[in-house]
């Protein structure tokens, strides 16, 4: 049994998981390419993209490639915006694992060697958020070249707000919906084969895609690095000690609550997409069976992780709110009126501005009114009944909807900012990642250059508004790009709206 | 096949099964249409000459069999065909317009794809009488119009005006905006719904054999290339298009040639 341990585990850098796992990096980096066991050849499992890879200098001008792109039997397999994310990463971990583990045996290391992870979410741990010595080294302890570090890396550490884990797996649903519907679930949205696609699950978003654009960073001559693009990411050995935690969020979130928190039982998601059939292997590069229905025991897989214990203890969606709400219980009405009372669709649209919006590298701001009809249905949702915590439902939560979110180049992350009314500060709802939205954005791609859509839950700053202003108030949103992780030039954001989603 | 029934069977099952109804309906006026005597087959229309049909809907305006046989040629076809299709983008225009608007958008929004669908039928009734002229036997011609379809099948311009018609566009909640959006939303979807799919609509036209059933299984066919790859492909050539483009020549070239 390999067992996968926080890179940091032990006090002094360069432990003996995290060495050994650079000398087999080593050894797979010298593979050519047309070796299945070579680290590019791992790495275009994930993504390819010849331009890119040849701008980064990791393919040269006219190279002879063992598979095309743009017709791969392995190649550009990676699941994003899908229900098949986390499934399709523990395989191709697995398949990674297994193949770095054999190198590290054949270099007379251990072998029960497990991959690392890297937990930046941690908050006990001291510079959690830094990313760890052994990336950053030019050189090993022995003074060789590390192949753990590479030029093409410009974030230094990762905010402590994006690797929080209080957006992402305090909910308790695995599935999402789609694009027009909220709100997302921890695992992603059901889709076939999704190598790009238009919303993710909360985890991707949050920490996943944010990660990636913050350790990716901004400069070099192509303006970002390797891991803010999914066409290039796993080149980068982060990536790999990235997901690896990635993988152990789905333990964690999975035993934090064992009543609710489960897996999808669709035979669609446990038998695979049959539009384009997964294709991994094990050391020797011999297929195996690699659906969300082969990869859903670790224990089966031969590994585990030395902590998967729950960082929010007692923190779920539903209980924060209401807790939250406590004060508003006493001021807030018994029953409505049935007169007063019309039947309303379980989501709905409350407004949206109509038009797109430019984001440069300058804050945007724009004002989202409440429409009568379905505000009314908002304020009336806040009954004493629906906000105390020992009866069922709770009042309607709002989304705000950032649709077809387009760029031509580059990434980059911008925090969305609410305030309920003009003289409320700004309440920080999220933040959002370019990870992957260039490749949505090609009207030659796969969706048709449709761009994403992301979903951000604003009901706290409903939570506090006055009942007069949810029936009839604004919303004031504001856009702001991150400084000094922007290089996506300007993004259009196709339409900026806002869905009540009854809570009952 | 075993896609299009499963679609078929999520539909009725689901809070869509209005569409099927209406695909119902539409394939009911068209066996009518079909059955008029006297009048041209609504599904071949393109086997003849514009003119004769031209004087045919006029001629028999007065009666019925005018409008009927009209408005199944250029309406009831294509929603037939396309009816069960528009699960996605009508959820999609209903989730975004505020819930007093949701019925004045969807009719806005078939407003729009029926025009698109009636001028794009139009063209190739014209572009199915023209192959016709072409070649002297109407089975020369389905033969023709079935290997165009399956080049167009296996080239990356298929596959990007499919993506294309997944495309949901952004669609304001109210106002004046929302209403010309919706109904912009609605002639693009079936634009690329039909340049997606037009040999499939075409071959029927000619007037080959057994056209109704050709007409069905294109439906069917569009239905399977909407549902079994909703979404993701990547727009690249098939050269197994062409190879059975070939073979369909070669089978038309016997049917014509044998006596």
């Amino acid at each position: 049994m390999r067992t996968r341990q926080e890179i940091r585990s032990d006090s002094a850098p360069w432990s003996d998981p995290i060495l050994w796992y650079a000398r087999g990096v080593g050894t797979l980096q010298k593979r050519p390419i047309s070796d299945k066991t070579s680290w590019l050849f791992l790495a275009a499992i994930h993504g390819i993209d010849a331009d890119a890879w040849t701008q980064f200098g990791y393919l040269s001008n006219g190279a002879q490639l063992p598979e095309d792109p743009q017709n791969p039997s392995y190649w550009n397999q990676c699941q994003h915006q899908s229900w098949y994310f986390w499934p399709w990463h523990r395989a191709y971990l697995r398949t990674f694992e297994e193949i770095v583990g054999a190198a590290i045996v054949s270099l007379n290391g251990p072998s029960d060697w497990g991959l690392p992870y890297w937990n930046y979410s941690d908050v006990k741990l001291a510079d959690a958020t830094a990313i760890p010595k052994e990336f950053t080294d030019q050189t090993m302890p022995d003074g060789s070249q590390n192949p753990l570090f590479v030029s093409a890396r410009f974030g230094r550490s990762v905010p402590a707000k994006d690797a929080a884990l209080n957006r992402s797996i305090i909910l308790g649903t695995f599935v999402g919906n789609d694009a027009d519907s909220v709100p997302p679930g921890v695992g992603g949205p059901r889709t076939p084969f999704s190598n790009s696609g238009e919303s993710s699950g909360l985890v991707e978003d949050y920490p996943h895609n944010l990660v990636h654009v913050d350790v990716g960073g901004q400069g070099g001559d192509v303006g970002f690095g390797l891991m803010s693009n999914p066409q290039t990411a796993a080149i980068d050995p982060i990536f790999w000690v990235h997901h690896s935690n990635i993988d152990r969020l789905w333990e964690v979130w999975l035993n934090r609550d064992k009543t609710h928190n489960a897996n999808p039982t669709n035979t669609d998601w446990l038998g695979g997409p049959t539009d384009r059939a997964f294709r991994l292997y094990d050391a020797q590069g011999n297929d195996r069976p690699s659906n969300p229905q082969d990869v859903l025991s670790t224990q089966t897989l031969g590994y585990a992780y030395d902590d998967i214990s729950d960082p929010l203890p007692g923190q779920f969606r539903r209980s924060h709110r209401l807790q939250s709400l406590a004060p508003q219980v006493a001021a807030a009405h018994a029953t409505i009126m049935a007169a007063q009372m019309t039947k309303r669709p379980d989501t709905e649209r409350l407004d949206s501005n109509g038009r797109q919006v430019t984001v440069g590298d300058q804050p945007v701001s724009l004002t989202l009114s409440l429409a009568p009809a379905p505000a009314r249905a908002v304020a009336n949702s806040f009954t004493a009944q629906a906000m105390r915590p020992d009866t069922p439902g709770e009042p309607d939560r709002v989304f705000l909807k950032l649709e077809n979110i387009r760029t031509d180049r580059g990434s980059g992350v911008f925090d969305v900012e609410v305030r309920p009314a003009a003289h409320a500060p700004y309440v920080d709802v999220g933040s959002v990642s370019l990870f992957g939205v260039a490749a949505a954005s090609s009207s030659r791609g796969p969706h048709g250059g449709a761009g994403m859509t992301k979903v951000l839950e604003v009901t706290n700053a409903v939570d506090v508004m006055t009942p007069t202003e949810r029936r009839s108030g604004k919303l004031d949103i504001r856009i702001v790009p991150r400084d000094g992780n922007w290089s996506a030039g300007n993004i259009s954001v196709g339409q900026v709206s806002l869905v009540r989603r009854s809570g009952q | 096949m075993r896609a299009a029934a499963a679609a078929i069977r999520t539909l009725a099952e689901g809070p869509e099964w209005p569409l099927l109804a209406v695909a119902g309906l539409a394939w009911a006026v068209l066996l009518v249409a079909e059955r008029i005597p006297g009048a041209p087959p609504v599904c071949a229309t393109g086997a003849v000459d514009p003119i004769v049909l031209a004087q045919f809907w006029l001629s028999s305006f007065a009666a019925w069999t005018g409008p009927v046989t009209l408005f199944a040629a250029l309406i009831a076809m294509p929603v037939a065909m396309t009816a069960p299709l528009l699960q996605a983008p009508l959820g999609h225009v209903r989730q975004s317009a505020l819930h007093e608007r949701r019925a004045r958008a969807v009719a806005l929004f078939l407003m729009g794809h029926v025009c698109a669908w009636a001028v794009s039928v139009a063209v190739l009734m014209g572009l199915a009488f023209g192959l016709g002229r072409l070649v002297s036997f109407p089975v020369a011609a389905t033969g023709l119009a079935v290997a165009a379809g399956l080049v167009w099948q296996g080239t990356p311009y298929k596959v990007i005006a499919r993506n294309l018609s997944h495309v949901r566009a952004p669609l304001p909640a109210c106002g004046g905006r929302a209403d010309t959006a919706v109904l912009r939303y609605g002639a693009q979807s079936a634009a690329y719904c039909c340049a997606s799919c037009w040999p499939l609509m075409l071959a029927p036209m000619t007037g080959g054999p057994s056209h109704l059933a050709m007409t069905a299984t294109a439906a069917a066919l569009m239905l399977c290339d909407r549902t079994a790859r909703p979404i993701g492909a990547v727009p690249r050539w098939r050269w197994i298009g062409a190879g059975l483009a070939v073979g369909a020549c070669v089978v038309t070239g016997i049917l014509v040639w044998t006596p």
